[in-house]
């Protein structure tokens, strides 16, 4: 019937964007380890001599430097494939590190309830007041920019999704059975909300990872867009828009190449996380 | 002339079909007790007169007249739902939109259909709700379904359906869903309307007592056929169908058995596929080598069985 | 609905003092504020100098207070550059950020509710999919990127837009879609899903067995019922907007709120930004507030719930 082959073809197509999203992040990954090998020329090495050479598809381009060269003359290929270390880098330290902030909250919360729960609450609310941003760029300006302070303080900001997550999800399992039998068995709280109702949450935590993963790349390119968050000379890739800006008017590739790159990477790890989440978590399918 | 003629309506999805070839008639004034278990397909049969069916589903008949209009006309029924012919669900508490209040849901159905202000229409409107019994009806008006109990709700949502005087009820298991004494009540207020109004009735229902109390014809559904259809004497007493006699035996009678005897209950689960042969075969007690022949539904005495044994 | 008013109420005063004293702490993280101010040249006296010009000697819960006691009369401080009162440079600002950010949130709600009621009344269809693969782009987007990449095509190439600066309104079109676009993916989904849920219910089946006009059950009852998360998300996401504008101002040039604070973190003007993020704060506080009474007021369950 019509109906039903007019529902395979979508499904179909989350399949595949699926399987496109998870290759180009294993695709980055591999870029991104590989780094040193696959580069062409070194990302620092500035050569004034051959500063502003477009790509290769435009007239002036040469196939030594493929995507061209930035105003010192730095091979952009290679900034950008290094560039792919910095995100990922970024994504996976901030993700972890929120990550746990945000479920040490959240099973405390829902395990224990009452004034812990109202507790943990209360300061979810205050986090969620506060402008992250604007006490990001602060405190990088303070303290000074560099990749470890931007994965401190992203780390310590973004850790509310998963304590909602987590709270809600422990909510729910401290009532089940197995946990009061475990209580009844004489585990230790730490013991149960580790070792019982913890891996029963890994499926929601996966997909929640990667939506934070997405948004602290984002997050850390806008920062150093600003000038405030990775420094110079590493080859960030928001910082690489920064840079290129100013040759917005006769060389604008500068500008696409690094911001196609952000946005195919933050697009496919969103991908991986939709399709996470039709396998783990389909209660949250919108 | 019957109000209501359905023949050979069906209900299927892509890949099965739920309800097949009922047949069903109704006069007016009349109560007809769709009976059944959970999965019978008596719900789904409601829904396909009213063209209620969600997506995925399809009806078709051979013929399905209300009054003479043809209920196939998906223009026509849409004119009839809520004036003509009025439908009211298991679930009180769900059925009702909780964001609106009481008042404003009567008072639309009415205005959708007779035109008219809203004084009209409230009226109206407060008449019917005392009429179901809900005390102080200015309050509840203006007051949201949540604030009102289950009973009160089922009360509310029969006065909804009676704000355009329906010539046919149909309630899908209005009481099941509340306390055994206001299944009571409500029971008594559709027999004190229908004798009122003069309204025909349609209730489905799983439960045989209900049934047997409300019912002038009684259709038991199982598996998507039906397989007895007949008055209520008939049923009750004289069943023919192995499955509405099984039905009836199960039903406990105060003081019959000895403390400690088991209840009875009819082995097995209700097919949810298509089978060869008859449905009820692989639980009937009587089964025979004919059953593996699927039976059409056949006329006996004073009614119609779905069996080769029913004289 | 007063009683769970009240309660709101209480819960963001609550917020807002601790908020405060988060706010003034902050400032003191970056150690000895006095000789941070003092620079790197002075001397031990300079700091001792500087301390007491600024009541930096007191103890911390007087200089607490008496900032609270400020700000309460509406004294927000003196910018270390130039005597411009705090207040008054926000203020200058605010008209620029809101009118962005509102603009953006209008923009976006114009095109996530329309387009979340399309999806939702053909779930898994093509459409239903397009409309989702927006979102997942607008997901994806860094903004600062999308603001440049505009402005070549429409500044650059196309000559159709200013490039920087506020002066006229023509100058808040671009930066307007930018945050709108960022804002379209959440609002969407939620309207998509609230109203698949709400098309299935045993209510909207009640009114379609009532014979409701199909129009009327979809415009006038089913996307109202959709509609209640959405209010309480539109007023956070407007805090957000607020919040994130510093990128926008500063990739086009916008002389608003976000603006000042890039410039004030950038020279470590310390009461401007604390002024700032504490400002900021509470209006996301008070949009919540606002937020939560707006969904009582729409869904009646809340009120006796809440």
């Amino acid at each position: 019937m019509t109906a039903i082959a007019e529902r395979r073809w979508p499904d179909a197509f989350r399949h595949a964007s699926l399987a496109a999203g998870g290759g180009v992040v294993l695709l980055v990954a591999l870029m991104a380890l590989l780094a040193p090998l696959v580069a062409p020329h070194d990302p620092f090495l500035q050569n004034l001599d051959h500063r502003l050479i477009p790509p290769v598809w435009e007239a002036e381009g040469r196939w030594a430097h493929p995507l061209g060269t930035d105003a010192l003359g730095r091979d952009y290929l290679s900034r950008l494939i290094h560039g792919a270390r910095i995100s990922l880098l970024i994504a996976l330290a901030v993700g972890l590190l929120s990550g746990l902030i945000g479920t040490g909250l959240g099973l405390a919360a829902g395990y224990y309830g009452g004034w812990v729960d109202t507790a943990v609450l209360f300061v979810l609310t205050n986090r969620l007041a506060m402008p992250g941003v604007l006490i990001t760029l602060a405190v990088v300006a303070i303290v000074g920019g560099s990749l470890t302070v931007v994965i401190l303080v992203l780390g310590f900001l973004n850790w509310d999704r998963f304590a909602v997550v987590v709270r809600s999800a422990a909510q729910r399992e401290a009532n089940r059975d197995y946990v009061l039998a475990a209580s009844a068995h004489g585990s230790s709280a730490l013991r149960i909300m580790l070792a019982e109702i913890l891996p029963n949450l890994v499926g929601p935590l996966l997909v929640v990872l990667t939506v934070e993963m997405a948004h602290a790349i984002l997050i850390e390119a806008a920062l150093s867009f600003l000038g405030l968050g990775v420094p110079p000379p590493n080859p960030s890739w928001g910082l690489m828009v920064n840079e290129a800006k100013d040759h917005i008017f006769f060389h604008p590739w500068m500008i696409f190449i690094p911001g196609i790159a952000i946005f195919t990477l933050v697009l496919a790890i969103n991908l991986v996380g939709d399709g996470l989440r039709d396998v783990l978590a389909p209660e949250w399918r919108p | 002339m019957s109000l209501l003629d359905i023949g050979g309506l069906w209900v299927e999805t892509a890949q099965l079909p739920l309800v097949r070839d009922v047949d069903l008639s109704l006069a007016r004034g009349e109560t007809l007790c769709l009976a059944g278990e959970s999965g019978s397909g008596k719900s789904l049969t409601a829904l396909a007169l009213m063209d209620l069916l969600g997506p995925g589903l399809r009806r078709r008949a051979t013929r399905a007249r209300f009054d003479g209009i043809d209920l196939l006309d998906r223009g026509a029924t849409q004119r009839l739902r809520g004036s003509r012919i009025a439908m009211i669900f298991q679930e009180p508490m769900t059925a009702l939109n909780p964001v609106f209040t009481i008042g404003t849901q009567l008072e639309a159905v009415y205005r959708r259909h007779r035109g008219g202000g809203r004084a009209e229409a409230r009226r109206r409107a407060l008449h019917l709700l005392e009429r179901v019994g809900i005390g102080a009806p200015e309050r509840r008006l203006a007051q949201f379904p949540h604030e009102l109990s289950g009973g009160l709700r089922q009360r509310a949502m029969i006065a909804m359906a009676l704000m355009c005087q329906p010539d046919l009820l149909i309630a899908d298991e209005p009481t099941t869903a509340l306390d055994v004494t206001v299944q009571a009540e409500i029971l008594r207020l559709l027999e004190d309307l229908q004798r009122e109004l003069g309204l025909a009735l349609i209730l489905i229902t799983h439960d045989l007592g209900v049934a047997s109390r409300m019912a002038d014809r009684c259709a038991v559904m199982y598996a998507g056929e039906i397989v007895e259809n007949a008055d209520r004497a008939t049923v009750f007493r004289a069943p023919r169908h192995p499955y509405t006699q099984a039905l009836l035996r199960c039903i406990p009678i105060l003081g019959s058995a000895a403390p400690g005897t088991p209840l009875l209950d009819i082995p097995g689960v209700m097919p949810s596929g298509v089978e060869a042969g008859c449905a009820f075969r692989a639980r009937c007690t009587s089964a025979a080598a004919e059953c593996t022949t699927a039976p059409p539904l056949r006329p006996v005495e004073r009614g119609s069985a779905r069996c080769w044994f029913a004289s | 609905m007063w009683g769970f008013a009240a309660r709101r109420l209480v819960l963001a005063l609550l917020v807002s003092i601790s908020v405060s004293l988060i706010c003034f702490s902050l400032l003191r993280l970056s150690g000895d504020l006095a000789r941070a101010l003092a620079g790197p040249q002075a001397t031990a006296d300079d700091v001792v100098q500087i301390a007491r010009t600024y009541g930096l000697d007191r103890p911390v819960h007087v200089q607490y207070l008496d900032w609270v006691g400020r700000l309460l009369k509406g004294d927000l401080g003196t910018s270390f550059f130039g005597a411009t009162p705090v207040l008054e440079a926000i203020l200058a600002r605010v008209p620029v950020t809101l009118t962005l950010a509102i603009g953006a949130l209008l923009l976006a709600l114009a095109f996530a509710i329309p387009l979340g009621v399309l999806a939702a009344l053909k779930p898994n269809t093509w459409l239903d999919r397009g409309v989702a693969a927006l979102a997942v782009t607008g997901q994806a987007m860094p903004s600062f990127w999308l603001g440049l990449i505009l402005i070549w095509v429409f500044g650059v190439r196309l000559r159709l837009l200013p490039i920087a600066g506020s002066e006229s309104w023509r100058h808040f079109i671009l930066p307007t879609c930018v945050l709108a676009y960022a804002a379209v993916p959440a609002l969407m989904r939620l309207v998509r899903a609230g109203m698949v849920e709400v098309l299935a219910s045993d209510y909207i089946r009640t009114a379609r067995a009532m014979g409701l006009a199909p129009l009327a059950i979809l415009f006038k009852y089913a996307l109202r019922n959709a509609l209640v998360p959405v209010i309480a998300l539109a007023a956070v996401q407007l805090g957000s907007l607020l919040a994130g504008s510093v990128v926008i101002e500063a990739v086009f040039g916008l002389n608003g709120i976000g603006q000042l604070a890039w410039t004030s973190i950038s020279r470590n003007d310390f009461p401007v930004v604390q002024s700032i993020v504490l400002v900021v704060s509470l209006l996301y506080i008070l949009l919540t507030f606002l937020g939560d009474l707006l969904n009582a007021a729409v869904d009646p369950r809340i009120r006796s719930n809440g």
